[in-house]
C-alpha cells in the first residue's frame, strides 16, 4: 500500500491539468467517486482518507461503519477482528455460551444496543436496557450531589455504580427500577444569550433539552441516594449522556501527546481550559490529566507494542494523557470506555477483571431483601449464594445474606473469596480479539469533496473559528501504544507516521447549555465519519444527550450561552445566508 | 472479512481517466448512464426488495396462524403431520429471510429489526427460566401475549430461532410424543416445562416476528396493501425513516428529499451495503467464528440444522438482486448484471461464475453434513474462500460502476 500512495499523487496532478483543460465544474449530482483521492478545491488529496492510509475504508454504503482497517488486513488480524465483532454485536446471555456471564447486576446485554449500526446512541424519550426497546437507547444515567453554585456539577452518588444498572439477574433485583425513570423533552423558547431564533432569512430553528427524573422509590439501594442527599443537605442532580460512535477511535489512540500538549498551549492563551487538565502558570499538563489505571497491582500492568513489559502506571512514567470520553477519564484505548464496557455494561467477569461491578449500598439491599433469600433458599445448593458459612451442614438465611453481601460486594474477588469461586467469564483470548476489533474499526473515507458547496463549507467553517476547537488533523506518531498484560504481547493493530482528519481538539471545553452535560466540560467530539450516521444507525442525533437531531440545531447548541466557548462561532453561523448554512452542514456531513 | 479496497492507486487512475472523459455529466439532470442506473434500480427494488418481503410477510404469518391454530388445539391433540406443516411453513419463511439479507441496509437495520427476529445462539437457560415461570406463560397467553414477547422477552429469545429450539430438534422436525412430554433439553433439566408452555411461547414470538416482518414490508413499500399498514398502526410501529418509506427514499434518488444525491450512491448502497456485507457476514461470522474458533455455539439455525441452506439462500438473495428478479434463472434485462455488461464492465462474467462457484461450495458442504457437525471440515474453508472471493468482485463491480 505504501508504494501506491505516490502514484496516487501523480495521478492528481494529471487530472487536475486535465480538468482545467475541460470541464472543471463538476456537476452538482455527480457522483464523488471519480475524485476520491484527488486534491480538490480547497482539499488536499489526503482528506479523502480521514483515518490515513492505514485507518480509512473506501465504503461509505450503509455497513460502513463496521469496517475493518486496512492495517487489520496487512497485520494478518482477520480472524480475531472477526471474533471480536461477534461480542460486540451479540446479546450476552447468563449462561449461554460463548456470549455468556451478564450480571449480577448490568447496565445493557448488548453492545449494539447502545451503539446501533456502532454508531452514536438515538434521542429516545424514555430509558429502556430491559428487552428489545432497548434497542437504539444508548443513554446511561447519571446521578450526583449537586453542587450549590453549579446544578451541572457535583460528585457522583456511591450508591449506585457511576454508570447505573437498571437490569438484574433473578433473583435480584435491579438497582434502578427504570419503569420509574421519566424523561422529559423542554422545549427552548429563548436561548440565553439573545440569539434569536429565527434566522435573519426567516427560517426557524427548535431545541430542546432533557429532563432526567428518578423518584426514590426506584432504587433498590440501602441507603438510597436520596437518603444520603438529605443527611448531607444537597440535592440529587440526574443528566443523560448518550454514547458516541466507535469507529477510528484505535486512531485516535495513536496521536502523539507532545502534539496536543502544543494544543493545549496553544489554545490556553486565548481560552480557559480545565485546571485539572492544564497548569495554565507552568504551561504544562495538570497532575489530573495523567491516566491512571483503574486495576490494582498485576491487573494493572501491561506491554507496549514493541513488547516492553510495564508495572502498573509506569508507561509513559506514569504520564499517559487522558484523551478519551467526554469526561476524558481515559489515557488508552486499551483501558478506555470499550475495555472497560465489556466487563462492566455486563458484569462479565474476565482474568483481569475478577471484581464485579456493583456497589456496596447494592449488596446490602439484596442481602437485606427476604424475597431474594427466600428465592435462593427455595434454590437450594443450584444457588452460589446458598453457602453454609460456618460449615455445621445446615444452611440458614443469616449465612444466605452474608453470603449475598460479600459476594455482590465490588470488593469481592470473584474468583478468590471464602464463599464461591466463580470462573472468569470472558477469557483472556476472547478479550484479545475483542481489543483487535475495537482498535480495528476503520473510519469511512470523507465524502463529495468535490462539491463546491462542500467546499464552500469548508471554508466557512475555518473562518467562523469552528477548526480552533474541531481542529481538523492530527499525524500519529510511532503508535507504540500500551494494552493490558492479559494480552500478552500479541500485536493489536498499528497506526504509525498517519495523517488523520478527526476533526478535534481532543481538549475539553464548556458550552454552558441548559441542563449541561454533568461535570460542564466536555471533550470536543470527532466529526469524522458522523455525516454517514444515518445510513448507518437510522438517525442523526448530535451533542452528549441527543439532543440536537440535526447538524444546525448542534451548532446553535453552541451559542446558547454568551459564555461558551464556541458563542463567537456561533454568532457568525446565525448570520450567514441560507446557502451559506447549508454548505456549513454539508462540509461537516462529508468530512 | 470485510474487503478492504486496495486499489487506491487504480481508483485515482480511473478517475483520471474517466475525468478526461467527454461523457462528463450534464449541467443538471442526470447522465445516460445515470439514467440506466435508476432504470435497473426500478426494477430491483420492488420486484426484488418488495416481492421478497411480501412473500416474507405472508409466509411468517402463514406460520404465526399455523402456531396459534396448534395452541387452541392443545398440544395433546396434536398430529405429527401439524407439527410437519408448521416445520414446513417455518422453513419457507426462513427461506424468504435468508434471501432477504442481501438488502439489510434500511429498515431491517434503522429499525433493529434484523437482531430482533435473527439473534442467535437462542440463550436456553433463560428460556428454561422463562418457560417455568407461571406468570410469565400467562403473559404470553394474555391477550397481547405477542406485544408482552416483543417488548419484555429480548432479542436473544425472540426470532426465528427460538421458534426453530421448539419444533425442530437435531436437524429433524420435532416430535409430537416429544412435544407431549417433559422437555429434555438439559437447560431445562431442573424445570418441569411441557410442549404446552412451548407452544405458548413459540406463539407469542411468531406473532411477533410476523410484526416485524409486516413493518419490513410496510417500511420498504409506499404502496403496502392495507392489511399491513393497518397493522403497523395497531401496533405503533414507525415505518418512516426522516418522513419516507424507504423505497420512496430509494427510487426518489437524485432528487430533492431523498438522501441519496446520486444513482451511484443506490448502486454502492446495493452493492457493497447490501450484497458485499452479507458475503462478508456468511465467509467470516457466520462460518468464518464457527471455524476459525471451532466453537459450536457460535452456529446459526443448529436446531433445524439448516445453516448451510441458510448461507446458500444468502447467495441467492445476491443473486436476485444482481437478476433483478426472484427465483430467475438468468438476469433480467433491466437489472445490475447485465447493466454492468452493457456499460462495458470487463469481468462482469467473473461475478456470474464466483456466484456460481460459491453456490456449489456451499451445497458441497451441505452434501457433507450439517453444519453443526462439519464446522471443522476443510470444505468450510472452502466455501469461505469462495464467499470470500464473491465478495471482492462484488466490491471491484461496486467500484468500477460508480465511477461510470
Amino acid at each position: 500500500m505504501k508504494k501506491l500512495l505516490p502514484l496516487i499523487l501523480c495521478a492528481s496532478a494529471a487530472l487536475v491539468a486535465c480538468n482545467r483543460n475541460n470541464d472543471p465544474i463538476p456537476d452538482a449530482k455527480e457522483s464523488d467517486a471519480k475524485y476520491v483521492g484527488q486534491a480538490v478545491g480547497n482539499f488536499t488529496a489526503d482528506e479523502w482518507y480521514p483515518g490515513g492510509e492505514l485507518g480509512t475504508t473506501d465504503n461509505v454504503a450503509p455497513g460502513s461503519y463496521e469496517y475493518p482497517t486496512p492495517a487489520v488486513e496487512r497485520m494478518g488480524l482477520e480472524t480475531a477482528f472477526n471474533q471480536g465483532e461477534a461480542f460486540f454485536e451479540r446479546n450476552v446471555t447468563v449462561n449461554q455460551a460463548p456470549f455468556k456471564g451478564r450480571g449480577p447486576a448490568a447496565v445493557r446485554k448488548s453492545c449494539l444496543d447502545c451503539h446501533p449500526g456502532y454508531g452514536h446512541g438515538q434521542w429516545k424519550n424514555s430509558y429502556k436496557a430491559n428487552g428489545s426497546e432497548a434497542f437504539g437507547n444508548g443513554y446511561l444515567l447519571v446521578i450526583y450531589h449537586q453542587n450549590a453554585d453549579n446544578p451541572n456539577d457535583g460528585p457522583y452518588v456511591s450508591e449506585v455504580t457511576g454508570m447505573p444498572q437498571t437490569m438484574a439477574e433473578a433473583p435480584f433485583l435491579p438497582p434502578i427500577d427504570e419503569d420509574q425513570i421519566t424523561i422529559s423533552w423542554i422545549p427552548v423558547t429563548a436561548m440565553e444569550s439573545g440569539l434569536p431564533m429565527t434566522f435573519p432569512d426567516g427560517e426557524k430553528y427548535a431545541l430542546i433539552y432533557p429532563e432526567l427524573s428518578i423518584p426514590e422509590s426506584a432504587f433498590n439501594t440501602s441507603p438510597t441516594p436520596y437518603e444520603t442527599a438529605r443527611a448531607q443537605g444537597n440535592q440529587l442532580g440526574f443528566r443523560l449522556e448518550s454514547t458516541i460512535g466507535i469507529p477510528g477511535t484505535g486512531l485516535i489512540d495513536a496521536i502523539p501527546q507532545e502534539a496536543i500538549k502544543e494544543q493545549y498551549a496553544q489554545e490556553a492563551r486565548f481560552a480557559e481550559l480545565n485546571p485539572s487538565f492544564w497548569d495554565k502558570s507552568a504551561n504544562d499538563f495538570a497532575a489530573g490529566a495523567y491516566y491512571h489505571n483503574w486495576q490494582a497491582g498485576v491487573n494493572g500492568a501491561g506491554y507496549d507494542a514493541e513488547g516492553n513489559y510495564y508495572e502498573r502506571d509506569a508507561y509513559m512514567d506514569g504520564k499517559l494523557l487522558k484523551k478519551f470520553t467526554y469526561a476524558m477519564t481515559r489515557g488508552t484505548l486499551q483501558d478506555g470506555a470499550g475495555a472497560n464496557a465489556i466487563w462492566n455494561i455486563t458484569n462479565v467477569s474476565r482474568p483481569d477483571r475478577p471484581y464485579l461491578y456493583t456497589t456496596v449500598a447494592w449488596a446490602t439491599a439484596m442481602s437485606q431483601n427476604k424475597d431474594v433469600i427466600a428465592a435462593i433458599k427455595a434454590q437450594g445448593t443450584e444457588s452460589p449464594y446458598y453457602v453454609d458459612v460456618n460449615k455445621d451442614g445446615t444452611v440458614t438465611d443469616e449465612e444466605i445474606s452474608e453470603a449475598v453481601l460479600a459476594l455482590l460486594s465490588p470488593k469481592t474477588n470473584q474468583f478468590d473469596n471464602p464463599y464461591h469461586n466463580f470462573e472468569p467469564e470472558m477469557t483472556a483470548d476472547e478479550f484479545y480479539s475483542f481489543m483487535v476489533w475495537h482498535r480495528g474499526l476503520a473510519i469511512p473515507r470523507a465524502r463529495n469533496l468535490n462539491d463546491k458547496a462542500v467546499q464552500k463549507g469548508k471554508e466557512l467553517f475555518t473562518q467562523m473559528g469552528c477548526a480552533n476547537c474541531h481542529r481538523p488533523s492530527w499525524t500519529t506518531g510511532d503508535d507504540n501504544y500500551w494494552a493490558p498484560a492479559l494480552n500478552g504481547k500479541k500485536p493489536l493493530p498499528r497506526y504509525a507516521n498517519q495523517t488523520i482528519w478527526p476533526y478535534s481538539d481532543f481538549i475539553q471545553h464548556r458550552l454552558w447549555m441548559k441542563n449541561d452535560i454533568h461535570g460542564t466540560w466536555c471533550r470536543t467530539t470527532p466529526l469524522w465519519g458522523r455525516g454517514l450516521s444515518t445510513i448507518n444507525t437510522g438517525r442523526s442525533d448530535r451533542l452528549h444527550d441527543n439532543r440536537a437531531r440535526n447538524v444546525v440545531e448542534a451548532i446553535m447548541w453552541h451559542g446558547y450561552s454568551k459564555d461558551s466557548d464556541a458563542y463567537r462561532s456561533v454568532e457568525k453561523f446565525y448570520n450567514l445566508s441560507k446557502e451559506e448554512r447549508d454548505a456549513v452542514v454539508k462540509f461537516i456531513d462529508s468530512i | 472479512m470485510k474487503y478492504v479496497i486496495k486499489t487506491l492507486a487504480v481508483v485515482a487512475l480511473g478517475a483520471l481517466l474517466a475525468s478526461c472523459n467527454k461523457d462528463n455529466p450534464t449541467e443538471g439532470g442526470l447522465t445516460e448512464n445515470q439514467k440506466k442506473m435508476a432504470s435497473v434500480v426500478e426494477n430491483y427494488v420492488p420486484n426484488v426488495v418488495y416481492g421478497t418481503y411480501k412473500a416474507l410477510a405472508d409466509e411468517t404469518e402463514n406460520l404465526y396462524n399455523a402456531l396459534d391454530a396448534a395452541s387452541q388445539k392443545g398440544v395433546n391433540a396434536l398430529t405429527q403431520s401439524d407439527i410437519d406443516a408448521i416445520c414446513a411453513t417455518f422453513l419457507n419463511a426462513r427461506k424468504y429471510w435468508e434471501q432477504s439479507e442481501a438488502f439489510l441496509y434500511g429498515p431491517a437495520t434503522t429499525f433493529g429489526i434484523d437482531p430482533h427476529i435473527d439473534t442467535w445462539p437462542l440463550d436456553v437457560e433463560a428460556l428454561a427460566t422463562a418457560l417455568s415461570n407461571a406468570d410469565q406463560v400467562a403473559m404470553l397467553e394474555g391477550e397481547d401475549g405477542i406485544g408482552y414477547a416483543g417488548a419484555k422477552l429480548g432479542q436473544e429469545l425472540l426470532g426465528f430461532h427460538g421458534i426453530e429450539f421448539i419444533i425442530f430438534r437435531e436437524g429433524k422436525n420435532r416430535t409430537v410424543a416429544a412435544l407431549q412430554s417433559k422437555e429434555t433439553d438439559e437447560a431445562f433439566a431442573k424445570y418441569n416445562v411441557t410442549g404446552e408452555q412451548e407452544l405458548v411461547y413459540a406463539t407469542a414470538v411468531a406473532g411477533d416476528l410476523r410484526d416485524n416482518c409486516y413493518r419490513l414490508y410496510a417500511s420498504w413499500n409506499p404502496d403496502a396493501e392495507k392489511k399491513y399498514t393497518d397493522r403497523m398502526e395497531e401496533i405503533e410501529a414507525e415505518t418512516e425513516i426522516n418522513g419516507k418509506v424507504y423505497g420512496a427514499n430509494i427510487l426518489g434518488a437524485a432528487k430533492l428529499g431523498s438522501s441519496f444525491e446520486t444513482w451511484e450512491e443506490v448502486l454502492s448502497t446495493i452493492l457493497i451495503g447490501g450484497c458485499s456485507n452479507i458475503c462478508a457476514e456468511v465467509a467470516d461470522v457466520k462460518m468464518g467464528n464457527a471455524h476459525s474458533g471451532e466453537d459450536i455455539n457460535y452456529i446459526e439455525s443448529p436446531y433445524s440444522e439448516k445453516s448451510f441452506q441458510d448461507f446458500i439462500d444468502n447467495i441467492l438473495s445476491i443473486q436476485n438482486t444482481l437478476y433483478g428478479g426472484r427465483e430467475a434463472s438468468a438476469p433480467a434485462a433491466n437489472s445490475i448484471l447485465t447493466l454492468l455488461k452493457d456499460l462495458g464492465y470487463a469481468d462482469a462474467s467473473t461475478i456470474q461464475t464466483k456466484m456460481d462457484a460459491a453456490i456449489k461450495a456451499l451445497k458441497d458442504c451441505q452434501n457433507k453434513g450439517a453444519f453443526v457437525k462439519i464446522y471443522a471440515d476443510s470444505s468450510v474453508q472452502t466455501a469461505m474462500d469462495a464467499v470470500s472471493a464473491l465478495d471482492e468482485e462484488l466490491n471491484k463491480a461496486a467500484e468500477w460502476i460508480v465511477k461510470q
